[in-house]
């Protein structure tokens, strides 16, 4: 991640911006960043002090160095580094303290003190050159680092990775963030709802009429003070949110030495998801296909709808809808098989008041008896083995439906 | 609502109170309703930890039953203490931390200089207030100083949070930068928390310590109060307020060492001269050129934004830093110091320095000990054995012995150079004032003259220690 000194923002009239890198400038940061790339490559085994004095070589003029810091970060963080044996610096320093300690109690005068004769001695104990221990003497310090690897992206890689951090860089700042996401893929809703509890941040949700989700994000302490200690965790959903089907998102910002409000502004389109969502869409999509072809006269199925928020309790997000000939609708999510303790949130989640008629299905191996809920709520568990039945699916909707 | 029938719970939520069992449109009675406030997030009134007692005090007088989930911290026994007779003004700390609001428990925060024994100020008062105890102190070092006074005092487990740690006890110490982070997890499990060197505290990075955390009882310790922002304003809310102070004037002599301050001109060489002189002028014409007032709050700002935008300022950047390398570590200064290693040879010497490259020079130059950031725990402990034990006489750093670090035989300090930041230049020198029989401790402060140095030694000199 870049840290907030390296980013290249504007503020005006309260808006912080990000600066677009685009026509000479995105030529020069892409030349910039395959020559970084390419010193990385050309460095491995060197220290990290020979290999960032390389850098230092490469031309940039004044205002185009802090762009050049930023990427020169995103190549570091794409190369492995490693210390020399840190165990046997500690020992060549006590050799060379302990007895350059004596040496110092026993002179007659300041001049008398020869460095390069405690050398040799300490060199002659431990059976090395006196040359290797001064370079073995601080080898386990930052500058003493050996590139391993270099950076194997492309510099178009490093330039989207330096405008992704640089937002996340923007948010470590952030007190709050409110986000509209749009509901298609429920994969990453989910995930990002699963992201905000993991990161201990609490939320408020509102469905529009888009078909989108706006969610107010921020930390417990948040309405109380305009703290910035969320803003790491708030960089770290920013992934979560980036990775929704269609998102925006305005930042409440402290920027500056002075921690002027300012707000902070970004959109796009992601699409990725996680891959453990990946085999739970699998099944949703097979599901569908199943359920399509075994449809009653009237009814219909499609992707789920809405977020269902028991403030204070939890939610959830279905993947699918049945709605049947009276326009009654059941909505279903499917659990498979990698949480039991998500299952039991779901239980909860209905004993605590949910209103809206749900079917949570799940695998047989996370071991959860149907009849943890009873017959007069509006949810039900339906666990499965192997493959979901679209049959056994189509009945335990239609009980829902009679209660 | 039905007085008395437990209804109302309080849990304690990352750092904050969760109250259930009111509805939005209830109001909540007395002291609570100026603290809680309705979160639609969570369908609860919500208040900052750090309002726990004002909480428990207006559940109290309202007659309400509350049924405490928030509070997990204990009643200890710790009559058992073994802690040496106090000082005539250790007592006095201890009584007017005591004494201060006595309904709202025991907050303040006790100013005495370093040396003075604030350690011993602080377990008296664990051991008086009897509750499970959060020390947060600001270094790696500091938290294992205190594990170990804390261990012999109190004969228990000693939990650490920090430098890779992980365990909570009734007595637990830990950073500020793991409190930070920790604090809405264990922010519940003590009842008393002692901020050391707490003007590290009111920042913002550091505040959540005290906003997360619902200990009602709460002890603050430092030797230098005053902030550079102004931030002192904040420890009444996030600590208490100032209870007690006493300077390092008031007990040089009798219960800190005697001491002596000096300062050493060293002059440039003419080369290193004329290469001052030239990066000056660069670093000034462009100050000049751009109108840069380093009188106003913001000048630093200005020049930093300013010298980034050009090639030109690019170079007055350069020349700005080089001009301080110059004087921060003249070669004069390094003759200077090793007549002093010689002069204190069998005296124990800590060398300061303002970067980690001087300090890195000077251990490779005179082969001394050297603790910096990059020096781990377990280094670090023993190279500071080592120096209490006589087996190392000296040692070099830049920044990180600034603070607390109890070495009671040093006797010897020598700044080669520093920052203009008067809180620094006192801390450096409590670094050397631990009584001990018949000690002297001296502090020379090296400075090259006719350089900005001399300005910025006067203006870190602006303390009652060094007009002594």
């Amino acid at each position: 991640m870049l840290t907030s000194d390296l980013v290249r923002v504007r503020v005006r009239e309260g808006r912080l911006k990000a600066v677009e890198i685009r026509g000479a400038t995105r030529e020069f940061a892409l030349e910039y960043a395959s020559r970084v790339l390419a010193t990385s490559l050309n460095h491995e085994g060197a220290r990290r002090v020979d290999y960032e004095q390389a850098l230092g070589r490469i031309a940039v003029s004044a205002p185009q160095r802090k762009l050049a810091l930023g990427l020169q970060k995103m190549v570091a963080d794409g190369c492995e580094f490693s210390s020399s044996d840190a165990t046997r610096a500690v020992d060549v320093r006590r050799a060379l303290f302990e007895t350059s300690s004596d040496v110092w109690g026993m002179l007659a005068s300041a001049e008398d003190f020869d460095g390069g004769l405690v050398l040799q001695r300490v060199a002659c104990e431990m059976g090395a050159p006196a040359e290797s221990l001064t370079e073995e003497m601080f080898g386990d310090t930052r500058d003493a680092q050996r590139l391993v690897r270099g950076c194997g992206f492309t510099a178009e890689q490093i330039l989207e990775r330096y405008e992704f951090s640089q937002v996340q860089a923007v948010l470590l700042r952030a007190v709050k963030v409110v986000a509209e996401v749009s509901g298609k893929d429920v994969g990453a809703v989910r995930n990002l709802f699963r992201t905000l509890k993991f990161r201990r941040l609490l939320f408020l949700i509102q469905e529009l009429e888009n078909g989108k989700f706006r969610v107010e994000i921020e930390g417990p302490m948040g309405m109380f003070t305009a703290s910035q200690k969320y803003g790491l965790e708030l960089a770290l959903v920013y992934p979560a949110i980036a990775a929704c089907a269609d998102w925006s998102m305005t930042a409440e910002v402290r920027w500056g030495k002075d921690r002027a409000p300012v707000t902070f502004e970004v959109a796009g389109r992601g699409g990725r998801s996680s891959d453990q969502e990946a085999s739970v869409r699998d099944e949703v999509s097979r599901l569908m296909e199943d359920l399509e072809s075994r449809l009653p006269k009237g009814w219909s199925v499609g992707p789920g709808s809405g977020v269902l928020n028991l403030p204070g309790v939890g939610l959830c997000v279905p993947d699918l809808m049945l709605v049947d000939d009276k326009k009654r609708k059941v909505q279903m999510e499917v659990l498979g098989y990698w949480s039991r303790d998500a299952v039991w949130k779901r239980v909860e989640l209905v004993q605590a008041g949910l209103k809206d008629p749900v079917l949570f299905l799940y695998s047989q191996k996370l071991r959860v008896s149907q009849d943890v809920l009873p017959d007069d709520l509006p949810g039900a568990l339906m666990p499965y083995k192997g493959v979901i039945s679209a049959k056994v699916v189509l009945e335990r909707a239609k009980e829902l439906l009679n209660r | 609502m039905v007085m008395g029938e437990i209804l109302h719970s309080l849990r304690f939520v990352a750092g904050t109170l969760e109250l259930h069992g009111f509805r939005e449109s209830q109001s909540l009675p007395g002291e609570m309703a100026g603290v809680f406030r309705w979160d639609g997030r969570t369908c609860c009134f919500r208040a900052p930890a750090h309002a726990y007692a004002a909480v428990v005090r207006g559940a109290q007088e309202a007659g309400l039953r509350l049924q405490d989930g928030a509070r997990h911290y204990n009643v200890l026994d710790l009559s058992g203490a073994t802690l040496m007779q106090s000082r005539p003004y250790q007592r006095e700390a201890v009584e007017s931390w005591r004494g201060n609001d006595l309904n709202h428990g025991g907050r303040g925060v006790v100013v005495l200089p370093t040396g003075s024994g604030k350690t011993h100020v602080a377990l008296s008062i664990v051991r008086g207030v009897q509750r499970s105890t959060l020390v947060v102190a600001p270094t790696l070092d500091l938290v294992r100083q205190w594990y170990d006074q804390i261990r012999r005092t109190f004969d228990r487990p000693v939990g650490i949070v920090g430098g890779g740690e992980h365990t909570i006890e009734d007595l637990t110490v830990t950073t500020y930068d793991s409190a930070h982070i920790h604090t809405q997890n264990f922010g519940n499990r003590f009842g008393l928390v002692v901020f050391d060197e707490c003007h590290h505290l009111p920042s913002d990075a550091y505040a959540f310590a005290a906003q997360g955390c619902l200990a009602p009882f709460r002890l603050g310790l430092t030797a230098t109060p005053d902030r550079s922002d102004g931030g002192e304003f904040r420890y009444e809310d996030l600590i208490g307020p100032i209870v007690y102070r006493k300077d390092i004037v008031e007990l040089s002599g009798k219960y800190l060492s005697d001491y002596a301050t000096r300062r050493i001109g060293v002059h440039l060489s003419r080369l290193d001269r004329e290469a001052y002189e030239e990066a000056r002028a660069v670093y000034l014409g462009f100050v000049r050129r751009e109108r840069i007032q380093f009188g106003r709050p913001d000048g630093w700002q200005q020049f930093i934004y300013k010298s980034a935008q050009s090639d030109r300022g690019r170079r007055a950047f350069e020349a700005y830093r080089r001009q301080r390398e110059i004087a921060f570590a003249a070669p004069a200064k390094l003759r200077m110091l090793r007549h002093l290693l010689f002069e204190h040879r069998q005296d124990r010497t800590i060398v300061f320095t303002q970067d980690n490259a001087t300090a890195y020079e000077i251990s490779r130059r005179f082969l001394i000990p050297i603790i910096t950031h990059q020096t781990r725990v377990r280094e670090r402990s023993e190279i500071l054995e080592r120096f209490r034990s006589g087996r190392y006489r000296s040692l070099v750093t830049s920044k990180v012995l600034n603070e607390g670090v109890d070495v009671p035989e040093a006797n010897v300090a020598v700044v080669i150079s520093g920052s203009g930041s008067v809180r620094e230049h006192v801390q450096r020198l409590g670094r050397i004032l631990r009584p001990s029989e018949g000690k002297q401790a001296v502090l020379y402060e090296l400075v090259t003259v006719e350089t900005a140095e001399a300005q910025t030694s006067e203006r870190r000199r602006e303390h009652s220690a060094y007009q002594a």
